[in-house]
């Protein structure tokens, strides 16, 4: 879960902290250097005053002078009298050389040029004096007083102009400083910040402090977090190193610009080779591989490094010792920032037991299917053998019934039903035997066609009514609303189908029981055909093998000596191959449901195999079979992985000599394989069954094989 | 510092200043023996000695040329014979009087002596007596009661009949500091009187080579000198 940082407060914002620092630091040096700035012009103002002042007595030193000289008051107070009309003179006095004050006039200063500013820049008076000399002889002295603030009406003016302009400068300054910081400095932490908190989701959402604090709190976080992992990580190795020894499994690292491997002790184990003897080179893996196989695992390896396809082979080595191990390795590709590889870092496993057994494996498969293949034909030889002298038997028997020259005694009569009967018991074990024999042997022409499933199941019904009927069974039949039922299959086969489960449902029934029939249509494209009689059921322990060949689930010996237990298991190969499938539900003393799935004609994902739809190369059927298979929901994961073995098997994806198509296509299908192994999600099994019947299209148009049996959508797609 | 100032002394200076040269040896002889005690004062530095004049007419007329006026000569022939040398200092005439007051080495040769000026100088001798009178070009004014009707009356500034009047409480008085400028106003008809020592009066509207008939009234007051 990503998270925002907490949002920053104004005044908590590093710019704004900085900002007001950097503001309150201008102030000062501002408040400063004006007040310098003030001193100095005030300074200069009163020199000015002062220089002013001794300026206008300048001019008036002549007359004051010869006024002095002469202690003439009346002009000495003229002169003084005149000084004060200077603007800032407010005093003047003319004082003889005796020290006596001859003249003196004072003027107070105008109302209204005074002010705090004045004051603070200095109200007193300048006073100024000049010796006043006649003819080289000290006659007395002019002073005057001029008040600075008259004398300076522009001073107080330029002073608050200062300050204002200092004041307004700080506070321009304060907010380019805010703009400066905000971009240059918070905006980044605070992007760095969000981009950092959205990795830490336990981050308490109302911190305290600025961006650094948020910054030291992400920080504090991934240390704790790293700490922690270090420890995991720790533990996690020694637990894969448990792990690895205990699964027998060497993990290697191979360096590709020193083109040196490292092997762990599981790897020494595998490869039998001693610690002391390898040399970390890359030639004391190469040394030990297979010749036949050396070439294809180098080749597979540099694929890897080169990014074409991670590495997951299987190779064989010879250990020092001689011996012949099968290895399977996996590896990944570590690369740098410009994508080129630099590590390799793998495991191996030592599947040579698995490799012997499967081998052994498919040798007893292949021997029990050749086995199978011949107890098949024989049976189907010996069944047709059978069937010849059977028929005389049966033939001569029914004549004789007809006891055409009446000499037989009801005793013999008897004796001649009987044999009758048990004659034509057993052309019918002999017919299904043959029935089965001929699935299996892959002999059962398929002939699709689209059929209403409910007109052949209503068929069926009226054919086995004799049968209810003998029974006294209450026949009850449900098929549906009008439309929607066609189906495509094969009719016979279909009809084989429904006629085995009915006669079964009849058989085992109890008499005075009920037959219910019903079809219905699913949500993924099958019509389900319902047939529920009310029998003793079958025991759960052995429901999952009355579909087995001569396997009948019935406590009853009596009832169960009735059947071969080959119908159903007719049923279940037949059903596989038109691309349904078969589920019985039985509860004991109340009765056996069978529910027959058959495709409807609108299913495009199932797969029906006829002479003309091929897919495998050599068990076409079998194939066919598994691919719709791969979808029951009665299936489990185990028993698809090995129907997809079985499938690749099939198709040749072990058969290194095929051509350069379709090995791609084989292998394309082994990666989907893997891809399924890994996710085991419906969609990979989709996209796994989709290129199974995209290769079968693209195989039966290469042997010019006409496509008229049911294939997936997917692949009639492809082959169109 | 000077000598004590003999009230009897200024008799014979008035004989002196009147003019009449019989009299001169003898009102001199008697400054010598008034000024022979200048020397014993305890302050009194030997050498030089100052003399401060002012411009007044024919008794302080100029520091240099023939006639610098009586009362210089006077002084000049007295410190001659006690073998004393003087230098001579015109001022005007406030700043003489003040530097008078401030100079223990001066000594002025002539000066009006009021009452209010008593107590501000040591009065050595009198060399003569002045008559203050009220000059006209018309009729005579004789008396302060008479002048009590003229519109404006002209003085020099701190001279005695700027004080007189002043004391009597004349509001129409025009004070100048010299007396020529007062000469000129009167002849030009810009004051109706002239207050003035009569000598310095008659003294100065001669040199002035000035073309009215002078009027001088009766003296309103005399005062040694």
């Amino acid at each position: 879960m990503l998270q925002a940082p907490p949002s920053l407060p104004f005044h908590r914002r590093l710019s704004f902290k900085y900002a007001r620092m950097a503001v309150v630091i201008a102030l000062l040096l501002g408040s400063v250097l004006a007040a310098i700035q003030v001193y100095f012009d005030i300074q200069q103002e009163r020199d000015r005053v002062e220089r002013l002042g001794a300026s206008i007595m300048r001019a008036v030193a002549g007359p004051a002078a010869r006024a002095s000289y002469r202690l003439d008051p009346i002009v000495s107070q003229e002169i003084v009298d005149g000084l004060l009309h200077n603007v800032g003179m407010v005093q003047a006095e003319i004082i003889d050389d005796f020290g006596d004050g001859l003249a003196t006039a004072v003027r107070t200063p105008e109302p209204g040029r005074a002010s705090w500013l004045g004051y603070l820049v200095g109200h007193e008076p300048i006073r100024s004096t000049l010796d006043l000399y006649l003819r080289k002889t000290f006659v007395g002295r002019l002073e005057v007083l001029v008040d600075p603030v008259e004398a300076s009406p522009g001073l107080t003016q330029r002073v608050a102009g200062l300050i204002l302009a200092g004041i307004g400068k700080s506070l321009l300054l304060s907010i380019i400083l805010f703009a400066v910081f905000h971009y240059m400095g918070t905006k980044r932490v605070l992007s760095t910040t969000a981009r950092l908190f959205e990795t830490e989701a336990d981050l308490p959402q109302s911190g305290k402090g600025d961006e650094l604090d948020q910054l030291e709190m992400v920080g504090r976080s991934w240390r704790d977090r790293l700490l922690e992992l270090a420890a995991e990580v720790s533990a996690s190795e020694k637990r894969l190193q448990l792990a690895a020894e205990s699964a027998a499994i060497g993990v290697w690292e191979y360096e590709i610009a020193t083109n040196t491997l490292f092997w762990d002790k599981g790897m020494f184990r595998i490869f039998g080779v001693d610690e002391k003897d390898f040399t970390g080179a890359y030639e004391d893996w190469r040394n030990t591989l297979h010749p036949d196989d050396a070439a294809e695992a180098e080749a597979m390896v540099q694929q890897a490094l080169l990014g074409i396809k991670p590495l997951d082979i299987t190779f064989r080595i010879r250990t020092p010792r001689g011996e012949e191990k099968y290895i399977k390795a996996n590896a990944v590709v570590l690369k740098e920032m410009g994508g080129q590889a630099t590590r390799m870092i793998g495991t191996n496993y030592d599947m040579t037991k698995e490799v012997r057994a499967e081998q052994d494996l498919k040798a007893s498969r292949d021997e029990a299917e050749q086995a199978n293949q011949a107890k098949t034909e024989f049976l189907a030889s010996m069944s047709h053998e059978l069937r010849t002298p059977l028929n005389a038997i049966l033939g001569y028997s029914q004549f004789l019934e007809l006891n055409p020259r009446g000499d037989l005694s009801p005793q013999n009569l008897e004796y001649v039903s009987n044999i009758r009967k048990g004659g034509e018991y057993l052309l019918s074990l002999i017919n299904r035997v043959l029935d089965l024999a001929k699935i299996e042997a892959n002999q059962v022409p398929i002939s699709l066609e689209d059929i209403d499933a409910r007109d052949l199941v209503l068929e069926c019904i009226e054919r086995v009514r004799p049968l209810s009927e003998a029974k006294n069974l209450a026949v009850s039949v449900s098929v549906g609303d009008a439309v929607g039922y066609s189906v495509k299959t094969d009719r016979i086969c279909l009809s084989q189908v429904v006629l085995n489960v009915l006669s079964n449902a009849i058989k085992f029934n109890r008499a005075n029981g009920a037959l219910t029939i019903s079809v219905a249509r699913t949500p993924d494209d099958f019509a389900r055909i319902d047939i529920t009689d009310t029998g003793q059921g079958i025991p759960p322990d052995r429901l999952s093998q009355v579909f087995n060949k001569f396997e009948r689930g019935l406590r009853d010996p009596s009832l169960a000596a009735e059947g071969a237990g080959i119908g159903l298991a007719i049923v279940k190969e037949l059903l596989d191959r038109l691309g349904g499938r078969v589920v019985c539900e039985s509860t004991i003393d109340v009765g056996t449901t069978f529910s027959l799935f058959v495709p409807l004609t609108t299913n495009d994902e199932m797969a029906i195999w006829t002479k003309d739809c091929r897919l495998g190369r050599a068990d076409d059927e079998s194939i066919c079979t598994i691919c719709n298979g791969l979808f029951d929901t009665a299936v489990d994961d185990n028993a698809r992985e090995r129907m997809i073995d079985e499938v690749l098997v099939s198709v040749g994806a072990e058969n290194t000599g095929a051509a350069n198509q379709e090995k791609a296509d084989v292998d394309a299908l082994r990666a989907r394989a893997e891809d399924w192994r890994a996710r085991r999600d419906p969609m990979s099994l989709l996209a796994f069954r989709a290129d199974l019947c995209r290769i079968a299209s693209a195989r039966a148009a290469n042997e010019l094989f006409p496509m008229t049996g049911a294939l997936p959508k997917a692949a009639a797609n492809d082959r169109r | 510092m000077l000598g004590f100032v003999k009230e009897n002394v200024f008799q014979y200076l008035n004989v002196f200043v009147a003019g009449r040269p019989p009299i001169r040896t003898t009102v001199t002889a008697i400054l010598l023996a008034a000024l022979s005690g200048w020397g014993a004062g305890p302050a009194k530095a030997e050498g030089l000695d100052l003399l401060i004049a002012a411009y007044y007419p024919p008794l302080m007329i100029s520091a240099d040329g023939d006639r610098p006026g009586i009362s210089i000569e006077i002084v000049r022939e007295a410190a001659r014979r006690l073998g004393r040398q003087t230098t001579i200092e015109f001022l005007p005439f406030r700043r003489a009087l003040k530097t008078l007051r401030h100079r223990e080495d001066a000594l002025q040769p002539a000066l009006y002596r009021l009452p209010k000026r008593e107590a501000d100088y040591q009065w050595i001798a009198k060399t003569h007596d002045v008559l203050d009178v009220f000059l006209t070009l018309g009729p005579k004014v004789n008396t302060i009661a008479e002048a009590r009707s003229l519109g404006v009356i002209g003085v020099e500034t701190d001279a005695s009949m700027d004080v007189l009047l002043s004391s009597e409480g004349f509001g129409n008085l025009e004070r100048v500091d010299s007396p020529e400028v007062n000469a000129q106003k009167l002849l030009a008809g810009r004051i109706d009187a002239w207050a003035l020592t009569r000598s310095l009066a008659l003294w100065t509207w001669r040199r002035a080579g000035l073309s009215g008939e002078l009027t001088t009234g009766e003296p309103i007051r005399s005062a040694p000198v």
